[in-house]
């Protein structure tokens, strides 16, 4: 990955709030617990924003870092060796990531290539995660 | 249109050198507002943030100042419109032959009666000017929605009124008393104690005899359309808890020591119908100081000071169906039973409060609830709000009318006219521990995007015609002539009484129309 291509220091954009809303997961006990051996990097992009999200679980951390999401090359899997990819609009994402849209709902608009997916079985990792942020730190 | 030099020096010699000006920087900058843009539209004007621009602006400093002026404005045929803080489109006149009355010289807390559980005050006093006063004396004031800085004055006498603290401090129409009224022919009437022949005082707002509080506002106020109050009593509230008040730190992110007998609860009821049920048994019980159902984006917006800090509260907006509510209390027995009805309700209605648990608000939030600043928030996602809707009624009524609402509003979601809020955008709170219930719809648009004013200005023409086929009450915006023609036969002609009132308070059809109702 190229420097230009990686912003280490802040993360920008759309990248920076998937940061916002998954990096309390780093202190719920729960999380540590379940994905203690989880190792795996969803790349989540949102076409109408500048910036995808790189979401790196690392056994019981969650990391995300912000990729240039223009050219498409950045996003290659052979560049950012992501396991899933999961590509969308940002009204969407918010539908999914604040559970007003079904599986159904998910699955049309996949069909109607609303929503690209690779990696479905990790991808399943991202909405447990979103689960847990719903759920008591006890 | 400017005055004529004549009619500008009587005015000149009413209020003084300094306190008129008909110049344009400022005749134009008092012909802005805020959502002016979505009310042209309405009308049939231009999506532009401008009223039409007043002759002149004045600034009186007395009710004989301003009843001189309503005198000369009735001598030369000039309408009046008059504004004491001045927020929204209904400070603005509706026609170029008009002035401006500023009452912002008009400042003063006139009394406190501690005993009786009143203040007397001008239009120019905040709600938090207020507030501060009260807190001296372990009192509090019923706050609208708006927030601390708008006129009681104003929503007291002449606008709306349902605030956070509803539950506890009902609504503005509520908590009239004496009044000090212009009449739009320059009369002054003193309404109820305040009339007496003999030791006249401001503690009641009628006296024997029909009560002219309806005249007066009614339910929604006249906006300016039947004269100018000058001076209101409003009645007073135990403050909810110690009025100890220590914040610290810079704005937006204050820090506040928490009053020790103040707990929030959020829970999501997860359907309407559970909501309702759990609403009204909060209610029921008299424990609230804040109770309210708002939408989980709005959740997240209330604990919100930036769009990044609203995102990061994603997993907030996932409730379904929240419930916010607040207590406090001056002594530790009575905050320990309302703890204790909290935890029975939350067990009977197997409910969750996630505060504390999900997520822990910064302490400015309880600062902002205390002093019913928490309306702001609503501006956050993208620089404009309005609310359509705006009913009072019990709360079936207001989560039916919620409910019809959603695919009204998603379909103008999908046109990309306003702010996606998954048509969800309520907020709903309890009058008077559940007596009756307010429900209004904010919406967020963009003021500055020519497409999303007409956007949103036509979402709140479907609101309203929606409410009128499906009987969801009446909305917040009837106002105007063309509101109340629209209305008025659906709800017992009432507008045909209302014009006679106009008829008869405003002969010369002088006090400025535009958000009340015309003469024939």
């Amino acid at each position: 990955m190229s420097r230009s291509n990686s912003e280490k220091a802040t993360i920008r954009g759309f990248a920076g709030l998937i940061n916002s809303v998954l990096t309390p997961l780093n202190v719920n006990d729960k999380f540590k617990e379940k994905f203690k051996n989880t190792n795996v990097k969803i790349l989540l992009n949102a076409v109408n924003l500048k910036y995808a999200a790189l979401i790196i679980v690392d056994h019981g951390n969650v990391e995300v870092k912000s990729i240039l999401n223009k050219p498409k090359e950045n996003l290659k899997k052979k560049r950012l060796g992501w396991d899933a990819f999961l590509e969308m609009d940002t009204q969407i994402f918010l539908a999914i990531a604040m559970n007003r849209i079904s599986l159904l709902g998910v699955a049309k608009k996949w069909l109607f290539r609303k929503i690209k997916m690779r990696g479905i079985r990790k991808l399943l990792n991202l909405l447990k995660m979103f689960k847990l942020l719903t759920q008591s730190n006890e | 249109m400017v005055l004529e030099t004549k009619v500008f020096n009587e005015f000149e010699g009413v209020v003084g050198v300094g306190n008129i000006d008909d110049g344009e920087v400022i005749t134009n900058t008092y012909s802005y507002n805020w959502c002016m843009e979505i009310f042209n539209y309405m009308e049939g004007k231009e999506p532009t943030p401008f009223s039409p621009i007043p002759k002149a602006v004045i600034l009186p400093s007395s009710t004989e100042e301003v009843q001189k002026i309503v005198k000369l404005c009735n001598k030369y045929g000039i309408v009046f419109k008059s504004q004491s803080t001045g927020l929204g489109p209904w400070n603005q006149p509706s026609t170029d032959n008009s002035v401006v009355l500023d009452l912002r010289r008009m400042n003063k807390i006139v009394k406190i009666d501690v005993k009786n559980l009143y203040a007397v005050i001008e239009p120019y006093v905040s709600g938090a000017q207020l507030q501060a006063e009260l807190m001296r004396y372990n009192l509090n004031c019923h706050m609208p929605g708006a927030g601390p800085m708008v006129s009681p004055l104003a929503s007291h006498t002449s606008m709306n009124g349902p605030g956070f603290t509803s539950p506890q401090t009902g609504h503005s129409a509520r908590n009239v008393l004496g009044v000090e009224w212009v009449l739009p022919d320059g009369e002054i009437l003193r309404l109820g104690s305040t009339g007496m022949k003999n030791h006249p005082d401001w503690f009641h707002g009628d006296g024997p005899g029909p009560s002219l509080r309806g005249i007066m506002r009614g339910w929604a106020g006249a906006k300016s359309g039947i004269g100018v109050f000058t001076r209101v009593a409003i009645k007073l509230f135990p403050y909810p808890c110690s009025t100890e008040f220590n914040v610290k730190g810079n704005s937006p992110n204050y820090n506040f020591d928490i009053p020790d007998f103040m707990k929030l609860y959020v829970m999501d009821c997860g359907n309407f119908k559970k909501l309702e049920s759990a609403m009204l048994r909060v209610e029921e019980e008299e424990i609230s100081f804040m109770c309210s159902y708002l939408s989980g984006l709005a959740v997240m917006a209330i604990f919100s000071n930036s769009i990044e800090s609203l995102m990061d509260k994603m997993a907030i907006g996932r409730m379904k169906a929240p419930i916010v509510v607040l207590i406090a209390a001056r002594t530790e027995r009575e905050f320990n039973y309302k703890q204790k009805v909290m935890d029975q309700i939350l067990q009977d209605f197997k409910l969750k409060n996630i505060i504390g648990e999900i997520y822990t608000p910064k302490p400015i939030f309880y600062a902002e609830a205390l002093r019913s600043n928490l309306g702001l928030h609503g501006f956050i996602a993208t620089g404009g709000f309005q609310s359509s809707k705006g009913c009072a009624d019990t709360a079936a009524v207001c989560l039916k009318s919620t409910k019809m609402n959603i695919p009204l509003k998603k379909r103008f979601i999908k046109k990309a006219v306003i702010a996606n809020d998954f048509g969800e955008g309520t907020w709903m709170t309890s009058y008077e521990s559940g007596h009756y219930f307010h429900m209004e719809a904010p919406t967020m648009f963009d003021q500055t995007n020519e497409h999303s004013v007409k956007g949103m200005a036509e979402y709140m023409e479907q609101s309203n015609q929606l409410d009128l086929l499906k009987h969801l009450g009446a909305p917040f915006f009837v106002e105007g002539t063309r509101m109340h023609e629209l209305f008025g036969p659906h709800m017992s002609n009432y507008h045909i009484w209302l014009r006679k009132i106009k008829e008869v308070f405003d002969p010369n059809n002088i006090a400025d129309s535009g958000f009340y109702i015309s003469p024939k």
